[in-house]
């Protein structure tokens, strides 16, 4: 009931607030930004209470289901109150919001509305075929049918139909590049779903040919309920999928958040769920004939690859085709949606291959080191069938992304060099692999310099701390390695590109006459200071203009010594 | 009068649970379950077999986690050679909007009929912390 009265008084304080704004708003643009946000938020609150307020009632009302135990007064109340406060309170936001829309091209155009629509369409299309699907079992008899799957499949069919009708009427659609929006989001749910469904079905046709190939080898045979039950699934969604992408998003304005949707969802995802399934297959291929495999028959042990097969194929389709439609559209310039997606696989790729590696290592020194009386158990084969496969994986899936992004930096394409997805990438692994690596240090010095105090360090240190160790050499090598790509992109960047040092402060035995030579030949605001533990000399002012110009940093202590070496300090005021 | 005539005709739609025989496979699951919503645990062990009850005391109760608010629909009897399996679906008029239809739990509750009344078997839910046996 608390969360009821918040939901009355928000939506009561945007009702008001919404009213009592003036109309033209055109020279406070942060205060229509909030209004809008808050004017949509309280839109899309009122109308999931009262979906979800009807849905109880239906659910409390329809003579459908056998209700055992519980089920007091409860869902009814909650259902009757959520239904007579959010139900007139989205009447009202309602009536209000769709004057503005009708008035205002720019509210129609306008990011809130877009991102509105695209979750009420979103949100209802997925609670919608949810309980559709629900339904569908039970009508090919493969469930039971419940009052609250039909209750909720009418309500949010409803609410997804509305906001459907909304998106294709003149008056309401965005006028903006963003139309896409909602109907990216309704693509994405339909992709996922008849992904699932689609690999539900194929996963029972593989099980039922490998049936018929190895015999009477799996456990529990693939049962015609479940082959239903992907179906039902499948059907809708590929409905859903065409009607949202095939018909509409697939013909609509290539903007970026089209790019950004089928480059991060569909072929990402794909990619990810193909890649990660082939290896699920491999691995069990590698487990017989290299490891320990658990099962005696290879009928049984190979019973996980139907499935894993399906997946893949299913994920690859995926891929392929998303990566098809995009590649199809020539004219656009390569953006970072596109680099997203190249440095995001090839950052997997290289994380599976560093776990493979670090895998591999520690299972070498297990294998020579000597090992303490109380040593747990040696890495298994399977473990090691693991690694193998990570890095069979992992090394090719990395190669190719890299390579490909690679090539255009080697080419000069300052976009590349410069591009935010690019920075983040070789940050994220420098600081997240160094980071490991620093922390792995410390294990490794603690161990020894405490084994060592106790007079008990001996060769068994290494067999102990072999994780550590392996962590310490691949992900030192990762970070060392994406350091020094990161400082040849500085080095490859144009000059204009990159800003000077800023901020000098010269020590020196010269003083103000060198201050005044770098300060011209780098532009730089320098301040000097006089040393004097040092012979007044003259020092190389083109060679310290040089080592400031060839610093990255925005502000450098300069330090010249007697006999002319040069150090330059990056430091910060913080 | 026309919210007064929806309120009634919802209201007067509103059905008890169904009364199950107190026999059957589903009618013990039935009472069972209202003993665990009504937090009375020494009655719900009453529904366990002995070797279950045994292993799982009122006490194991009170370590689970029950939900407020459940509502239990049956969802499918199977009886075969002395053995039921009975299939609910749980869920909580408490669940946050808009996904409380989303994910109903399903559980199976296995019966055995050891030629008395059908007794509950197996470390039904909520339990899951029983004594493991000797």
């Amino acid at each position: 009931m608390v969360g009821l009265l918040v939901i009355v008084l928000l939506v009561g304080a945007v009702v008001w607030g919404v009213r009592s704004s003036p109309r033209d708003e055109t020279g406070d643009r942060s205060g229509m930004a909030l209004r809008r946000l808050l004017q949509y938020l309280f839109l899309l609150v009122a109308l999931f209470s009262a979906a979800s307020g009807v849905t109880r009632i239906l659910t409390v009302a329809l003579p459908i289901g056998q209700r055992i135990a519980g089920g007091g007064p409860e869902e009814l109340a909650l259902g009757l109150s959520l239904t007579f406060v959010a139900l007139p309170l989205w009447a009202i936001l309602w009536r209000i919001v769709s004057r503005r829309l009708l008035e205002d091209a720019d509210e129609r155009a306008s990011r809130q509305w877009s991102l509105y629509l695209a979750i009420a369409t979103a949100t209802s299309l997925i609670v919608a075929l949810t309980n559709l699907v629900r339904v569908g079992t039970w009508a090919v008899g493969a469930g039971q049918l419940d009052a609250r799957s039909v209750a909720a499949t009418v309500v949010w069919g409803a609410v997804w139909g509305l906001h459907v009708t909304l998106l294709h009427r003149s008056e309401f659609a965005p006028t903006s590049t963003r139309p896409s929006l909602a109907v990216l989001a309704a693509s994405a749910v339909g992709v996922v779903a008849l992904a699932l469904g689609a690999n539900g079905v194929l996963s029972y046709g593989f099980g039922q040919a490998y049936q018929a190939i190895a015999g009477d080898a799996l456990i529990e045979g693939a049962t015609t309920e479940a082959l239903r039950r992907s179906l039902v699934l499948t059907v809708p969604a590929a409905a859903i999928w065409w009607w949202h992408w095939l018909r509409q998003a697939l013909h609509g304005p290539r903007s970026t958040p089209w790019h950004v949707y089928v480059l991060l969802v569909p072929v990402l995802g794909g990619l990810l769920v193909a890649v990660g399934f082939a290896a699920v297959a491999l691995n069990a291929v590698l487990q017989w004939f290299f490891g320990d495999p658990e099962a005696a028959r290879a009928a049984v042990h190979f019973a996980v690859v139907p499935d894993a097969l399906a997946a893949a194929l299913v994920g690859g389709w995926v891929w392929w085709y998303h990566l098809t439609v995009v590649e199809q559209v020539a004219v656009r310039e390569r953006g970072e949606p596109e680099r997203t997606y190249e440095y995001a696989a090839a950052a997997v790729g290289l994380i599976a291959a560093a776990v493979g590696i670090a895998t591999a290592i520690v299972a070498a020194i297990q294998a020579v080191a000597p090992a303490p009386l109380a040593a747990g158990d040696p890495l298994g084969r399977n473990t090691m069938v693991v690694a193998v496969t990570l890095l069979l994986i992992g090394t090719p899936l990395w190669w190719a992304f890299w390579q490909r992004v690679q090539r255009r930096t080697r080419a000069g394409d300052t976009a590349e060099l410069q591009s935010s997805a690019r920075r983040a990438y070789l940050f994220l692994l420098f600081g997240g692999a160094g980071l490991t690596a620093a922390i792995s240090v410390v294990v490794i010095l603690f161990v020894v310099l405490r084994d060592l105090l106790e007079g008990s360090l001996d060769a068994t240190v290494v067999y102990e701390l072999r994780v550590a160790i392996a962590l310490v050499l691949t992900t030192g090598g990762v970070s060392a390695y994406h350091w020094t790509v990161h400082s040849e992109d500085r080095a490859a960047m144009p000059e204009e590109q990159r800003r000077p040092p800023r901020h000098i402060l010269l020590v020196s035995s010269d003083g103000r006459g060198l201050a005044d030579v770098v300060a011209e030949r780098t532009g730089a605001n320098v301040r000097t200071l006089h040393r004097i533990d040092v012979a007044p000399g003259e020092p190389d002012a083109e060679a310290v203009a040089a080592a400031i110009l060839a610093s990255p940093h925005d502000r450098l202590l300069v330090t010249v010594d007697e006999d002319g070496t040069i150090r330059a300090i990056p430091y910060d005021t913080a | 009068m026309l919210v007064t005539l929806v309120i009634g005709a919802v209201v007067g739609a509103v059905r008890d649970p169904a009364t199950l025989d107190p026999q059957s496979p589903e009618g013990v699951v039935q009472s069972y379950l209202e003993a665990v919503f009504d937090h009375d645990y020494t009655n719900a062990v009453g529904y366990l077999t002995a070797e279950t009850a045994e292993r799982c005391r009122p006490s194991a109760f009170r370590d689970a986690w029950v939900p407020d608010d459940l509502i239990a629909d049956l969802d499918e009897v199977r009886v075969r050679d002395g053995q039921a399996d009975v299939r609910v679906q749980l869920r909580s008029t408490a669940d946050p909007l808009p996904f409380e239809s989303m994910d109903p739990s399903v559980e199976t509750f296995t019966l055995v009929d050891d030629d008395g009344p059908w007794r509950i078997t197996d470390e039904p839910w909520p339990l899951h912390s029983c004594e493991r046996p000797e």
